[in-house]
């Protein structure tokens, strides 16, 4: 496991910590912020977050007796989650001779030690799914983890199916759509009691529905309905134009990031899902796309009109929701992981610049110091 | 199955009532072309919840019709190939008959709604012609509901193949160790007759119960319950199918009802086919010189087929330009030698006598889908084009 330095809290901020408390245990602290953004659309000012165990105790009361309080000049929001990502799994995420593989667990390709993490870490990211390749049809269960702490989040997050064309590309059976849908047909109806597929089947867990094109969503959103699945969608960039079959199937969709300059299709589908009400999170993609990438999609977002509280739900709740931890992560709220970001201002805003991260209550990146991250 | 949901043709306002699409109309033309051999005169075709109801000649138009120079049948393109390319054919394999065409066809393709609006109502959509045997063929409507059974058209099954140049094209030998399952059989035309050959015989002396599904489909093909709908542009691959299916019936597996696609040079010995009561269809006329494997498709190859009393259906393929779509190609044929009507019945009622799907669509008659087109003259004359389309009942092309 990663060793990781606890920096005294009294070093980060100007407030002097409470004193006189008989009995402070060594991994509790309260941060006061100037905003604190919980997550769940709502947002408090001037607010104390108490934590305890690497568990969030309490928003929005008062910082018990005894307790370091942290006083930061910013907004405290919950860390971001990207569902997708594959830089730690250095290429071992894609089993290449077979394109169904259902059980394969994409957790024993997660390298806790891999240097990249920190790039997800200074953007403000503490959970990524690793997700197998896009060339598979049935790639395995991804995995939640933290990318600050090494630690496995849910070892067994998403079932994750690739129903696009990425998946017929390379010269392993099948290489067509009929192809692809009859092996997985068949790959669901043989599935073992409490195998993945079984338990998606059963709606046990969640599924990520690799699919781009409008007919490959059509599909996705149809093969989900009648194998009873329940999850998201993963790319959809076009989703306004079928935004109607994409509410009935009850997922919810995962945006890849935009390339810059990218025509307008991902903001136009976000804002006709708004109004659906229908969720979307994001992909992290850092290994392809660059660490900023997913910020920076959310600010193309709302440069397109979508609410700044919808970007942050789509980073956060909505991310945990659809992966199936929505219990533990995803918001700040009593009882959930300390998983929390300080920024310079808003965190949906492009120029704000993260200035702490804290992972599982762990203070794992200080931008605010000269020692930078402590990780 | 899955049914791929269909949301193509903008509809946009075009008769939409109570949110419902309109499927009740009625059209006026100065001429009616039935595709049956009837015309009619001063006609009105009525349209009863996207059905033809009734067609009464020799009245005014009343007031509100929508009145027209022409009627005709929406047109039937039996070589439609709106397919997804490589991905609506299975590439692990060269005999793949349990593929699906349904999920080779992308719903929101625009091509649908440009066929639309050419004219074409009605399609047949194959895997592409990359595998010897590719797998079942689907007949869509090119505009309707949201769900793709909705637009489907259940006609005789087809099994589609390719004999030719096509199948072998991605094949290699491996040199030295093999990296891909496109080191295989066949390289070659020799090859392509082989698989076929090979695929057929084993269906053939397989048990009738129990070999799998492929087999049994394959076994429907051997005694005619499934159509085989065989891509062969040249006299040689004709041959090739036509001996295939005698060799059939030599061996006592039963008789194959063959559809030769692309038969462009089918004109060339006739006789075989009229032995094997084999039909056509024919690709789209070349600009000049060869067409597809390098055949040759004489002006007058309608024509030829027709004195020598060889069904066959025009098609435009994916009708990607406006020379290449499928009245451009019926007004080739006429140039060749067609009467108007020979070959209005070669884009309506023959293809769709070829796909056994007659009653529902391919002629202007009552109790048939109301897959209308209306025409500002004379249809395929240069001059002339669809200024109105039906598709069952519901008008995606306002003549007004």
């Amino acid at each position: 496991m990663l060793s990781l330095s606890f920096l005294a809290a009294a070093a980060l901020a100007p407030s002097v910590p409470a004193a006189g408390a008989p009995t402070v245990p060594a991994d509790a602290f309260a941060i006061r912020a100037r905003v604190v953004h919980v997550g769940d659309g709502t947002s408090l000012e001037n607010a104390v977050v108490v934590v305890r165990d690497g568990k969030v105790a309490s928003v929005g009361g008062q910082a018990p007796d005894g307790v370091t309080l942290i006083e930061v000049d910013g907004h405290l929001a919950p860390g971001f989650i990207g569902l997708r990502e594959s830089v730690g799994a250095r290429g071992e995420n894609a089993e290449t001779t077979r394109k169904i593989t259902p059980t394969a667990e994409l957790v024993r390709a997660f390298d806790p030690e891999h240097p990249d993490w920190q790039h997800l870490v200074e953007q403000g990211i503490t959970a990524v799914a690793i997700t197998p390749s896009s060339s598979r049809i049935a790639g395995g269960v991804a995995p939640l983890v933290s990318p600050a702490t090494g630690e496995v989040l849910a070892r067994r997050a998403l079932v994750c199916l690739g129903l696009s064309s990425r998946s017929l590309e390379n010269d392993v059976e099948p290489t067509s759509y009929a192809g692809l849908f009859a092996h997985l047909e068949q790959a669901f109806a043989e599935a073992a009691a409490d195998s993945p597929l079984a338990l998606a089947r059963a709606g046990r867990m969640p599924v990520l529905m690799e699919a781009v094109s409008n007919a490959e969503v059509a599909n996705a959103a149809y093969f989900a309905q009648e194998m009873g699945l329940k999850g998201a969608l993963l790319g959809a960039p076009r989703a306004w134009e079928v935004v109607d079959i994409v509410r009935e199937s009850g997922l919810a969709v995962v945006f890849e990031p935009m390339a810059p300059g990218a025509p307008a299709h991902v903001t136009r589908s976000a804002l006709a899902l708004e109004k659906a009400q229908v969720p979307f999170a994001f992909t992290a993609d850092v290994a392809g796309r660059g660490p900023a990438a997913m910020r920076m999609t959310a600010a193309a977002m709302q440069r397109a009109g979508v609410a700044p509280a919808t970007v942050l739900a789509a980073m956060t709740r909505n991310a945990a929701e659809i992966a199936g931890v929505a219990a533990t992560h995803g918001t700040i709220a009593a009882g959930k992981a300390a998983d929390l970001v300080v920024w310079s201002g808003p965190p949906t805003d492009l120029t704000s610049r993260v200035q702490h991260v804290f992972a599982g209550g762990q203070h794992v990146l200080d931008a605010t110091s000269d020692a930078g991250a402590t990780r | 199955m899955i049914l791929t949901s269909l949301v193509l043709t903008s509809m946009g306002a075009l008769g939409v009532q109570d949110g419902q699409p309109k499927d009740d109309w009625t059209v006026h033309a100065k001429k009616v072309y039935t595709s049956t051999g009837v015309v009619h005169e001063n006609a009105v075709v009525v349209v009863t919840d996207g059905k033809i109801t009734a067609v009464t000649p020799g009245v005014e138009a009343p007031r509100d019709a929508l009145s027209v120079a022409v009627v005709t049948a929406g047109m039937v393109d039996a070589g439609a190939r709106v397919n997804m390319g490589l991905e609506s054919v299975e590439q692990s394999r060269e005999v793949t008959p349990s593929v699906d065409a349904r999920y080779g066809v992308d719903p929101f393709d625009t091509r649908w709604a440009r066929l639309a609006s050419s004219g074409v109502t009605t399609t047949f959509n194959r895997p592409l012609d990359q595998n010897c045997i590719g797998g079942l063929g689907v007949v869509l409507k090119t505009a309707g509901g949201p769900l793709l059974h909705e637009r489907m058209l259940e006609g005789t099954p087809m099994m589609c193949g390719a004999i030719g140049s096509q199948p072998s094209q991605r094949n290699s030998p491996a040199f030295g160790r093999p990296d891909s399952f496109y080191n295989r059989r066949p390289t070659t035309r020799m090859g392509v007759e082989w698989e076929w050959r090979q695929a057929f015989f084993e269906a053939g002396q397989a048990p009738s119960e129990g070999a799998g599904a492929e087999v049994d489909l394959l076994q429907d093909v051997l005694a005619g319950k499934i159509g085989t709908f065989v891509q062969a542009w040249t006299t040689q691959d004709i041959r090739t199918a036509v001996y295939l299916k005698e060799e059939m019936m030599r061996e006592g597996f039963g008789a194959m009802r063959i559809v030769i696609d692309c038969g462009a040079e089918a004109w060339k010995e006739p006789d075989m086919l009229v032995r094997t009561e084999t039909a056509v269809v024919l690709p789209p006329f070349p600009d000049q010189g060869r067409t597809g494997d390098q055949a040759l498709m004489p002006m007058d190859v309608a024509a030829q087929l027709r004195d020598a009393g060889i069904p066959f259906a025009l098609s435009a393929h994916d009708g990607g330009d406006a020379q290449g779509r499928l009245a451009v190609q019926a007004g080739f044929a006429m140039r060749g030698g067609l009467t108007r009507e020979e070959a209005l019945r070669a884009v309506t009622l023959t293809p769709a006598e070829l796909l056994g799907i007659e009653a529902r669509v391919g002629s202007v008659e009552v109790g048939k889908d109301a897959d209308l087109v209306l025409w500002n003259g004379e249809p395929f004359e240069i001059t002339s084009k669809p200024v109105g389309v039906l598709v069952d009942g519901r008008l995606v092309v306002d003549p007004r």
